[in-house]
């Protein structure tokens, strides 16, 4: 999936939205389960291959987002946006293959290929020795590492 | 050397060098795993954004976008990356202080850099 120039940048996050399944609650063999309080339903065993798409949805649509406040404040342009997404996309198609894989490593996705370190700046330094200035994508895994006391 | 104590916590000058070059004195967080600054200042330096990253913690995660950068930390020029942040005052991070062998004395509140 890749952005192109014909389309507007709303079209191109609806058709991103689009490329994950829809909610669990549109799949016509999930409805049977609704009848239930929405409460109740959250706490259903929903298969976990589709959980992993609703969350997919999900985070595709905050990281977009994100994305176009940049945008918007001229950080970054539309190519990138694409650019990033894709990393992103590559990343949550691969996310339960590289938990069990790499636990409490980061993950750096650039320019298709994965690359793992143990602190964010050993996995972009291998990343950009391959691709230089290519825009990545970095999530650690199962590690809590955020900026202390000011959040 | 550039670390003073302001309020009971440890301040460091940086100084950051895209299109634009900038003196900040940073607020020293060995809580933060990386560099930040102010997401305005990004744009008043003209940084070139390099990536996202996803970071979690006490409040819940967000997707931080990072910059590509020089900095001048006590005395060493780094290329790092820096993290964009809805915040007043950059702040330094793991990444940057751990180039530095340094003792703190929090009781005459003095910061004395060994190694630099």
């Amino acid at each position: 999936m890749s952005y192109t120039q014909e389309e507007s940048l709303l079209q191109y996050s609806q058709r991103l939205m689009s490329y994950t399944r829809p909610l669990i609650s549109d799949i016509p063999e999930m409805q049977s389960y609704m009848w239930k309080s929405q409460q109740e339903y959250v706490h259903m065993d929903i298969p976990a291959s589709l959980q992993r798409y609703e969350r997919m949805r999900r985070e595709l649509g905050a990281l977009f987002n994100r994305l176009k406040m940049l945008l918007e404040k001229g950080l970054i342009d539309e190519s990138s946006i694409n650019e990033i997404l894709e990393q992103k996309i590559i990343f949550e198609e691969r996310r339960v293959e590289l938990e069990e894989k790499y636990h409490s490593k980061v993950v750096v996705v650039c320019n298709g290929e994965v690359f793992v370190g143990e602190t964010i700046d050993d996995a972009v330094a291998k990343a950009k020795a391959k691709h230089g200035d290519r825009l990545y994508y970095s999530e650690a895994l199962g590690v809590t590492d955020f900026p202390s006391v000011l959040f | 050397m550039s670390f003073f104590f302001r309020s009971g916590a440890l301040y460091s000058k940086i100084k950051i060098m895209g299109v634009v070059t900038k003196e900040y004195e940073a607020l020293v967080d060995t809580g933060a795993a990386k560099t930040g600054i102010p997401i305005n200042e990004c744009q008043k330096l003209g940084l070139r954004a390099s990536g996202i990253e996803w970071t979690e913690g006490l409040f819940g995660g967000d997707y931080l976008p990072l910059f590509e950068s020089k900095i001048e930390f006590a005395g060493k020029v780094l290329d790092k990356d820096i993290v964009g942040l809805p915040i007043r005052i950059p702040i330094v991070g793991r990444d940057l202080i751990r180039h530095l062998k340094m003792t703190l004395d929090w009781r005459m509140l003095v910061a004395n850099v060994e190694d630099p």
